[in-house]
């Protein structure tokens, strides 16, 4: 039976944090995912790598880990972060006293904050709304949490980690206070199989409960949905939050083609909750014309929901605090099990500093952490590439760190490397072919997830089909199958936005689907 | 001014416009990225859309995707915002500086040529003519023949002293700050001016757009304020096969009705015999700046169209604009003409 030292559950950012830091330090590490990297709360977060500022007021110690950790991620992870900046501003029927609360709160925490006129913001951002009463600039940025998390994985793996997706953690097996024993499946080929860890590692995220109770204990969590809007196109450059205490509809981030408005905060009972209520769309696109009233005439692409994984207690949503907690279930009976619970991508390193370090001290072994200091890839500037045309060049650069020269190089190598899969998002058939020859894609949706294919204004409208053929060269997978499946998911997204242009493009998208391809009875009815 | 990322947001990838944009037709999704991606797609990406710089001079702002496009945007506007807002005085292509060192020495597009005037109209007439810098520097008959056949038709015209290039070039190669200089120094010389007619649909365009004029065509005014009943014709033994080519500007942005007027007038023409080629509308290549920033797609478009005239058997290709006699001139496998300098030749 194979064995490891550390086995970590959960391939969020917080589990791919984990692998990376202790591979880093030298240790023998395994990471199993149940889905894809990213699927739970990282995929589905608003992609804000927060200066602290709105967790200033409520929440200092999370406002002082955010700003700390926000400065050490532009550093190493510069690639998939946009550091745009952004504004802090209350519009004229907002409590007009919390401008002072909120930056004295910035000034506690370490958060830097410069409070400017409203024209300088009207300047800056042209499209916000005349309304605007008071403005703060402050640190924040866009960071892309699905290369975050790739980066993580892919740097973790060359120092030795084993990283796999799709393996769902099952069972542990429990003997004399310890796990000796994990039972994992495997989806690829439906096999199970095991691996002796000497330390396990929660980090399951939202799922933490139940992954401990295969040890037989129990984490108490808070369970809080949280739903966006992707509109199309950049209709602000920087990060804009309501100057207010905390609410819904309060943030827009600008994130490569799209701007992404949320969130809400809801508690609901399970962890699989993603249904986006109508409601809560009607209320994010009204929330967010209030800052900016361009959204009204905005084309609103999908919505998404994600569940936060907050620690329990009495509280409501937005009152429980965004720290995190590493537990160390030594005192409740299981030596070798530890939990990463709460916490917020921004500051996903440092819990997985805190983690790795309480393992290394479990494990007896010396190494201390570098992640701090040490770049995730060395992204280089877009080279010229005679055979590309510069925009999707540009557009690599901004997604693959790393990797991107053996990306460029495949695409370039033949004619068809080069043509464009999903103009939405510029992505070339070289992108596409780099990834689906990989060990971890399976499905259409860890394409999309690493490369941007189909997550444009037409949903996949045009490039599945592409997309399907490309997989089909690497996979023997049924294509009718991964069609399906894909379109199932965005469809989720796009019915919660069904109205003007997206309206019109599922009107085209049907036509295409059922009266050219006759997709809807290949299969079965079940396309939309 | 319009919202250009909102305004083209309706996009449903039908895919119309690259089917019919002739850059792409004749040069490839490879070399040109081609409407959607350059006034839909890029704009989107607002801090990348700088990277669209190295093929979005390749447009001939032919118009041709918006006439095709089902949700009717307004993509070569689109397009033409994204060249102003990636403008950048030390990254113009070649032959566009030549146009911007034109316009500081010479108040024109092109280097003038024309020294000699021999007909200058000085007078304060009812009519104001604006030449327009190619029918003027660069195909002198143009401006000759314009002002030959108002004259024959009786019209009382002038031409204001001084008048500088309209600025459509400049538009078209992204640079604002020039374009405003010359409107602002043009509206001071078109004091009093009354009715405008202009020989160029370029001209046309610009004036109603940046202007807010409301200028006519030379032949929108010749069937429209002169009619036809006061056209008369010289009798003509020998005919002649002739092919109209439907300027882009002319048809599509200033409208479809200008060439059914210039039908309607080669119908009066004693011994033309009307030759109709394939797809008369599609694009010469000379617009948008591309003669100027590249000249061999120019050249590549008005080879396609003079081989469609020649397959029809036409003797006499007409345009009736400066910009793509100059253009489909510089091949000479066909006598080509601007329009009003044929109907100058007829007219008795
Ligand atoms: C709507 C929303 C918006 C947010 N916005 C931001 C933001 O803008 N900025 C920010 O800093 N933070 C944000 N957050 C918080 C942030 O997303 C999370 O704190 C962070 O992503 C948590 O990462 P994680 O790896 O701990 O959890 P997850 O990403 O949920 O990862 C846990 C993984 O464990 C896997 N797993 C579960 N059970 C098993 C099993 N039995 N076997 C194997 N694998 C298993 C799951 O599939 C999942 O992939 C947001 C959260 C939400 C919900
Ligand atoms: S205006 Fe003409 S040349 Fe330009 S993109 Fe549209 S169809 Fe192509
Ligand atoms: S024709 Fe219009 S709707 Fe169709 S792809 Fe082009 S821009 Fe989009």
């Amino acid at each position: 039976m194979p064995k490891t030292e550390v086995l970590i559950v959960g391939g969020g950012v917080t589990g791919a944090g984990i692998a990376r830091d202790l591979a880093l330090r030298g240790t023998s590490v395994m990471l199993l995912e149940k889905e894809d990297f990213s699927t739970g709360a990282t995929g589905r977060s608003h992609g804000m790598l927060h200066s602290g500022g709105r967790y200033a007021v409520k929440d200092p110690e999370s406002a002082m880990d955010c700003a700390r950790e926000g400065v050490i991620l532009k550093r190493i992870a510069s690639y998939c972060i946009e550091d745009t900046g952004g504004l802090f501003i209350g519009i004229e029927d907002d409590d007009p006293t919390y401008v002072d609360r909120f930056l004295r709160g910035c000034a506690e925490t370490g958060v830097q904050a410069k409070e400017i006129t409203t024209k300088e913001a009207l300047s800056l951002e042209p499209r916000l709304s005349s309304r605007v009463s008071s403005s703060v600039e402050v640190l924040d940025a866009s960071i892309d949490p699905f290369a975050l998390t790739l980066g993580n994985v892919e740097d973790a793996r060359d120092c030795g980690a084993e990283i796999l997706n799709y393996r769902v953690v099952q069972r542990f097996l429990v003997q004399e206070g310890r796990i000796q024993e994990v039972i994992f499946e495997n989806l690829r080929n439906g096999s199970r199989e095991s691996v002796r860890p000497e330390v396990v590692v929660n980090a399951s995220g939202a799922w933490v409960d139940n992954v401990a109770s295969l040890a037989g204990l129990r984490i108490p969590m808070s369970i809080d949905k949280g739903t966006l809007v992707v509109f199309n196109g950049r209709l602000v450059n920087r990060l804009i939050n309501r100057l207010r205490m905390p609410s819904d509809g309060d943030i827009i981030v600008p994130s490569h083609s799209a701007s992404i408005v949320g969130t809400t905060s809801d508690r609901v009972d399970s962890v699989e909750d993603f249904v986006v209520d109508r409601s809560d769309v009607d209320l994010l696109i009204s929330e967010g014309q209030s800052m900016v009233p361009d959204l009204r005439h905005a084309r609103a692409i999908r919505a998404y929901a994600g569940v936060r994984p907050l620690l329990g207690g009495r509280k409501e949503g937005r009152d429980i605090s965004r720290t995190y907690r590493v537990i160390d279930h030594e005192e409740e009976g299981i030596d070798n099990l530890v939990s990463i619970v709460g916490g917020k991508l921004t500051t996903y390193r440092l819990m997985a500093e805190k983690t790795s370090d309480l393992i290394m001290c479990k494990l007896g072994s010396a190494g201390h952490c570098i992640t701090a200091s040490e770049p995730i890839s060395n992204p280089m500037a877009a080279k010229t590439v005679r055979d590309l045309l510069a925009f999707p060049l540009i557009r690599m650069n901004r997604k693959y760190g790393d990797e991107q020269t053996d990306i460029i190089a495949g695409c370039t190598s033949s004619l068809r490397g080069k043509e464009i899969l999903c103009t939405c998002e510029e992505v070339l058939r070289g992108e596409a072919e780099y990834f689906c020859s990989r060990e971890d894609v399976m499905r259409l949706s860890d394409v999309m997830r690493r490369t941007r294919i189909g997550m444009g204004y037409c949903q996949a409208g045009l490039c599945i089909f592409d997309m399907a053929s490309v997989m089909m060269e690497h996979s023997n997978q049924e294509p009718l199958d991964l069609i399906g499946h894909y379109l199932r998911e965005r469809w989720k997204g796009v019915e919660p936005v069904l109205f003007g242009s997206q309206l019109r493009q599922e009107v085209f998208k049907r036509y295409l689907y059922d009266g050219v391809y006759h997709l809807e009875s290949l299969l079965g009815g079940e396309a939309r | 001014m319009k919202d250009h990322l909102i305004e083209t947001s309706g996009c449903i990838k039908c895919g119309a416009c690259i089917n019919e944009c002739p850059v792409i037709a004749t040069e490839g999704v490879q070399r040109f990225s081609g409407p959607r991606n350059l006034g839909v797609d890029a704009p989107r990406f607002l801090p990348d859309i700088g990277a669209t710089v190295d093929n979005i001079m390749m447009c001939t702002t032919c118009w041709r995707c918006e006439e095709v496009c089902p949700a009717n945007l307004p993509v070569p506007e689109a397009i033409l915002h994204v060249r102003r807002q990636i403008f950048s005085a030390p990254n113009m292509l070649h032959g566009h500086r030549r146009i911007a060192e034109n316009i500081d020495k010479y108040r024109r597009s092109v280097e003038p040529r024309n020294t000699h005037d021999q007909v200058s109209p000085r007078g304060k007439g009812e009519v104001m003519y604006f030449p327009g810098c190619i029918g003027k520097e660069r195909i002198p008959s143009i401006y000759e023949s314009s002002v030959g056949v108002l004259g024959k038709v009786g019209t009382d015209l002038w031409i204001p002293e001084g008048w500088v290039c309209c600025g459509a070039p400049l538009e078209k190669i992204g640079d604002w700050d020039r374009l405003r200089m010359l409107r602002e120094e043009n509206m001071t010389r078109f004091e009093g001016r009354g009715e405008i007619v202009t020989s160029c649909p370029g001209c046309t365009s610009h004036l109603i757009a940046h202007y807010n004029l409301e200028p006519l065509h030379t032949l929108e005014f010749l069937y429209e304020d002169i009619g036809m009943s006061r056209l008369r014709f010289k009798p003509n033994e020998r005919t002649i096969r002739v092919a109209l080519h439907h300027p882009c500007h002319l048809v599509r942005t200033i409208g479809p009705h200008v060439i059914d007027y210039a039908y309607s007038i080669l119908n009066e023409i004693p011994g033309v015999k009307l030759v109709e080629m394939e797809d008369p509308g599609a694009c010469c290549g000379g617009g948008g700046g591309v003669v100027a920033g590249y000249p061999d797609i120019a050249l590549n478009l008005a080879t396609e169209k003079m081989r469609k005239a020649r397959e029809v058997g036409a003797e006499l290709l007409l345009a009736p604009c400066p910009f793509c006699v100059l253009n489909l001139g510089r091949l000479d496998s066909l006598e080509i003409m601007e329009f009003i300098s044929f109907v100058n030749e007829r007219l008795e």
